[in-house]
């Protein structure tokens, strides 16, 4: 039983490593899709930063002085540029006034809140101010002989649990998303290839004459594909983690680590996958007629893993769904690059889970390889 | 003239010299075990720190030991595991960790790649807490400091809390403190440390390099207190700095015209308290409950004093003495009433510090000169009372060289600074062969906090190269207008 | 021995197999002659367990194949047509690798690679990738590949196809000595003159059905014709889909 599986495996590597260009189709995901990402990652943090010296129009700062002068130590200050015009404040005709007199002074930030390249200075300049009118405030109540802490009747502290680590929130899914797809996309053409291809090449009839079942068939196959799964995944994991530690995550106060230990519980948590993944590559490749409707077959039926995992990416997923196969998966991989314990149970079922898809899919495929229809493409 | 309680709290007080941080004190709350590192928070801090301590001699003759408590603040990102940045608390007498949101402030540049080490100096916080008993508001208020004189009340407060405390401060020095961090250094394993002192914390920073240097990739030092000068030499930096504020309101029009001869008026006010001071009722700064207030002139210099530390309640000065001036002493209630965040100086740490180094440097000439002040006079004549009471061991001679070294050093100063001038950092480096000394020169005590020197404190920290830093952001002035009326620094062209 | 009992087959409404039987016996040539769409290959593919016959069963040395496909294909080797060749693999890699998974070790499927490319004379093919391969070629490598494994019925659809003469002398030669060597030999032609000498034995085929069977000379003798190919067009009444 195993003789002929091993026998078989090792043509399909063999075969498979001489795909050049199938095998690098895959592969190259598997390396440029992190590397692409910390790029497209790099330019976003550079868009959500404010900058570090922030010019906006202030319109009426003759009227005060001081709060222009606050401003200005902490960088941001007023210019005539363009630039400038997307964030405006207006100090009110009566600032002075009100300002002097105990009154409350209007400040006026114009700007459009829905611009997310201004939304971290906007929220810069309200912190600013709103650090100020503490500022005056408190002095308010020293030249009144009252000590300024009155106005904090509720001392809130807050105790963070989470570690610089865990803080990376919808970038971890992202990251982790893009790690499971490769599992399915690095062997997404040799699976296509060694079966609907295969039947396609007229050699599949060929080895079915031999004295090799179809499960030992379709194991031999799934064991290759599944072999190629766990490359990319590797491949992703290694370039993901020197590729992500380049970004700069520690602007924004987190910082996303791939250490050894991911790396190798995700190869762990990854093979169950991948033996679901290319059991289902098979079983979709020899549903279709030809090597072509196999393609867009089995780019369709892809949706539904790279479906669940972006449910778990954006945190939409339910309850429910969180136990489910792929997404539990990847929960668990950011719980670890969280620092966290790992998720046993929704873990261990959902891999269990996977496990049995793995088993469907091969006693279908299997199934399939004594219909005629399917061996022939009829 | 009669003695009364209290009287020394205020005096301590003034001789906390050179306070480090303006920050509100916090507890930690986990209670880390000898073992392992356990999880923590401190006030004001929402990041989760990891907290630990070692077993250390208490003194090399004894067998006693003593544990060092320290927190770690991890790193944002952790790009260099080998090295942290170990930061000094100032007073002395300050606890690091209970600060650690200031450090974390000023540092976060600097954390963004590398882990922030704050240990409780050997008799702060919860490393040995020596700490005296402090007098409540309502006490300070209502006692007459100016009836007796210092000396005797010193002596009878020391030996209370002397008492208290049972125990030989000799064990508290900074000499003695060094070796610890060293020991938290190795209990975490760290090859290398950037470190970062802050007022007194400059001192301690200084001996850990003399001592440690292997273990030091670099030094920032922000209001540098050299090692061969008394910390009584502050008193010239306290006027110097009040100073600065006439000058400048009398430079300025609108300060001018609203607060006229405003000196004056503060001599006068001083002049006439010390004849007299002022018995008035007050309300109570929180509680609003009308409470006794004896207004001593010593009361005022140091309400204005401890005003002077940072540029928010400098905005106050020119009200508070134009407004006392004229008989309303709500301003100085104020001023007095919210400057809790100096309350957490571990008092009898504080003694063992200025009593072993400090107060053994005051020779007949060092006495002329810092007596020149008011606040050198009371510090000399609170130490001769309260030192012979202490009897820690002097340091020794060698303790007071200045620091001969190679290691990339930058020196912080602020122009405006009531507690360590630049002229002190210009003494501290005269043996440093790779430092620089930045001055801001609208800057107070603690400029990493108060200016963009905490970006060229990570910038530094990175390149460790003191003569790459371009220093031109420290121009940028954080100082506020002065408040011309209760309300803020705006003046009403008329009432409506 | 290679036995077919009374196959039908439908595929698609056409009657494939109707009603089919015949025999190939050991240390003989057979030959399956019947014009395109005969069924010829149906045929063969049944006998392979590619196809499940609706009625009927085909025999190898006496193990009926749908009952054990396993032990029957043991003892079969098939030249199929098209070829299923692994263009990536070379001939060489090919070979072996049937020959393993026909049952032989890893060393005798190495020494028994080596000898049947040597025997079919493809030694300057043999390292090369398939990719690209002349049609001779490729009929080479797929005939090493049927019997490399030295099985004792061997199986060829249309063996001839695209050889060169060279190649086809290669070939016959082969078959013979298979024979010679007391294997059964079951090939499928369209191709008179090939059959004409080479079979010991041939079933004619015509819509699913045995015309006709014998030696050649029976044929022509049953017809009454001087040659096979007239004797052929006898049988099947017409000569479409023959070749000379």
């Amino acid at each position: 039983m195993m003789k002929q599986i091993t026998i078989l495996f090792k043509k399909e590597l063999l075969d498979a490593y001489r795909d050049k260009r199938s095998v690098m189709a895959g592969l190259y995901y598997a390396f440029g899709a992190p590397i692409v990402m910390c790029l497209l990652f790099s330019v976003l943090l550079q868009q959500m930063a404010s900058p570090e010296a922030l010019k906006i129009t202030i319109s009426g700062a003759e009227r005060a002085p001081n709060l222009v002068q606050y401003l200005d130590s902490v960088d941001i200050s007023h210019s005539d540029d363009a630039e400038a015009k997307s964030i405006q404040l207006e100090i009110d005709a009566a600032f002075q006034q009100d300002m002097a007199t105990g009154r409350s002074a209007t400040v006026v930030i114009v700007a459009d809140k829905s611009d997310s390249k201004l939304i971290k200075s906007v929220r810069r300049l309200e912190t600013a101010l709103l650090r100020y009118n503490s500022e005056v405030a408190g002095l308010r109540l020293v030249a009144r002989g009252i000590d300024p802490g009155l106005m904090r009747a509720l001392d809130v502290q807050t105790q963070d649990q989470a570690t610089p680590d865990a803080k990376g929130g919808l970038f971890l899914g992202i990251v982790t998303l893009s790690i499971i797809i490769a599992i399915f996309y690095s062997a997404m053409n040799l699976g296509i290839d060694t079966s609907a291809g295969e039947r396609e090449r007229n050699s599949l009839a060929l080895l079915l004459s031999h004295p090799i079942s179809s499960v030992q068939i379709v194991l031999a196959k799934v064991a290759a594909i599944a072999a190629f799964s766990i490359l990319g995944l590797a491949l992703v994991l290694v370039v993901s983690k020197f590729a992500y530690a380049m970004v700069a995550w520690e602007q924004l106060g987190f910082s996303i680590t791939l250490d050894l230990r991911f790396i190798l519980v995700s190869l762990l948590i990854g093979i169950p996958i991948a033996l679901m993944s290319a059991s289902m590559l098979i079983f979709v490749s020899f549903m279709a007629k030809s090597f072509k409707e196999a393609q867009s077959y089995v780019t369709m039926v892809l949706m539904v893993p790279v479906g669940l995992s972006m449910m778990t990416s954006y945190d939409i997923a339910t309850e429910t769904i969180q136990w489910l196969p792929i997404a539990a998966q990847q929960y668990a991989m950011i719980e670890l690059i969280k620092g966290n314990a790992l998720p046993l149970a929704p873990l261990g079922l959902a891999s269990g889970l996977t496990l049995a898809l793995f088993a469907l899919f091969t006693y279908l495929s299997s199934r399939m390889l004594k219909s005629e229809k399917v061996v022939f493409g009829l | 003239m009669i003695k009364k309680r209290g009287h020394l709290r205020t005096q301590i007080r003034q001789s906390a010299i050179a306070l480090g941080l303006l920050s509100s004190a916090g507890s930690y709350a986990a209670s880390p075990d000898t073992a392992g590192l356990t999880p923590c928070y401190t006030k004001g801090l929402a990041d989760r720190l990891m907290c630990g301590s070692v077993e250390q001699p208490l003194s090399a003759n004894n067998s006693e030991k003593i544990s060092i408590h320290f927190a770690v603040i991890p790193a944002i990102k952790l790009v260099h595991p080998t090295e942290a940045i170990m930061a000094f608390a100032g007073g002395p007498g300050q606890s690091a960790i209970e600060v650690a949101a200031v450090f974390a402030r000023v540092l976060r540049y600097a954390r963004e790649e590398r882990d922030i080490i704050l240990v409780d100096q050997r008799g702060t916080g919860k490393s040995t807490l020596l700490q005296c008993d402090m007098d409540p508001l309502e006490a300070q208020f209502a006692f007459n400091d100016d009836a007796l004189p210092i000396f005797e009340y010193s002596r009878e407060e020391t030996q209370k809390c002397k008492s208290k405390l049972n125990t030989d401060l000799s064990h508290f020095t900074t000499v003695a403190a060094a070796s610890d961090f060293e020991a938290v250094r190795k209990a975490l394993g760290y090859q290398k440390l950037h470190l970062f002192g802050a007022s007194y914390g400059t001192r301690i920073a200084q001996e850990y390099m003399r001592r440690y240097p292997q273990a030091v990739a670099s030094a920032t030092l922000d209001g540098v207190v050299p090692m061969q000068q008394s910390l009584v030499a502050i008193g010239d930096a306290i006027d110097d700095s009040l100073q600065a504020i006439f000058s400048d309101c009398a430079n300025k029009a609108n300060c001018r015209g609203q607060y006229p001869q405003l000196e004056q008026q503060y001599q006068m006010l001083l002049t006439q308290l010390e004849a007299q001071p002022a018995s008035v009722q007050v309300p109570h700064p929180r509680t609003h409950n009308t409470i006794p207030l004896v207004l001593t002139q010593s009361k005022v210099r140091s309400a204005i004093r401890m005003a002077l530390y940072s540029h928010t309640s400098r905005a106050l000065v020119p009200l508070a003495i134009s407004e006392a001036a004229k008989g309303n002493y709500l301003p100085l209630v104020g001023l007095m009433g919210s400057d809790s965040g100096f309350g957490s100086l571990a008092m009898g740490m504080h003694s063992a510090i200025v009593c072993a180094e400090d107060w053994p440097l005051l020779t007949e000439q060092a006495r002329a000169r810092f007596s020149a002040s008011y606040f050198g006079r009371m510090m000399i004549e609170s130490l001769d009372a309260s030192c012979p009471v202490w009897q820690v061991e002097a340091v020794g001679k060698d303790f007071y060289q200045p620091l001969s070294t190679d290691i990339p050093t930058l020196l912080l100063s602020g122009g405006l600074d009531p507690a360590t001038p630049p002229g002190w950092a210009e003494l501290a480096m005269v043996k440093m062969k790779n430092a620089r000394h930045l001055v801001a020169e609208q800057a107070t005590h603690g400029v990493a906090a108060q200016s963009c020197a905490d970006k060229l404190v990570a910038e530094f920290i990175n390149h460790t190269e003191p003569k790459e830093l371009d220093a031109g952001c420290l121009e940028k002035t954080a100082v506020r207008r002065y408040f011309m009326n209760p309300n803020g620094p705006a003046v009403a062209s008329q009432e409506p | 021995m290679i036995k077919v009992h009374n196959l039908k087959k439908q595929i698609a409404s056409v009657n494939a197999l109707d009603g089919l039987s015949f025999s190939a016996e050991n240390g003989q040539i057979t030959g399956l002659l019947g014009p395109n769409g005969a069924g010829k290959t149906t045929c063969l593919r049944t006998v392979f367990g590619l196809l499940q016959a609706d009625q009927g069963y085909a025999e190898i040395d006496g193990v009926k194949v749908h009952e054990d496909p396993m032990a029957a294909k043991q003892q079969l080797g098939l030249f199929p047509d098209p070829c299923g060749l692994y263009e990536r693999l070379t001939p060489r890699e090919y070979i072996q690798f049937y020959a393993q998974l026909s049952g032989m070790a890893n060393s005798q499927a190495q020494t028994a690679t080596d000898k049947v490319i040597e025997q079919l004379k493809m030694a300057d093919i043999a390292d090369r990738r398939c990719q690209g391969f002349s049609q001779g070629q490729r009929m080479k490598t797929a005939l090493a590949q049927a019997i490399v494994h030295q099985p004792r019925n061997i199986i060829l659809d249309e063996p001839t196809r695209g050889l060169d003469v060279m190649s086809t002398r290669v070939l016959r030669e082969l078959l013979l000595m298979l024979k010679a060597q007391g294997h059964c030999v079951l090939f499928s032609s369209h191709v008179m003159q090939e059959v004409a000498a080479l079979c010991d034995h041939v079933v004619v085929m015509a819509k699913g059905k045995v015309v006709a069977q014998g030696t050649p000379q029976q044929l022509c003798e049953q017809t009454g014709k001087a040659s096979l190919e007239e004797a052929f067009i006898a049988l099947i009444g017409s000569d479409e889909g023959i070749a000379a």
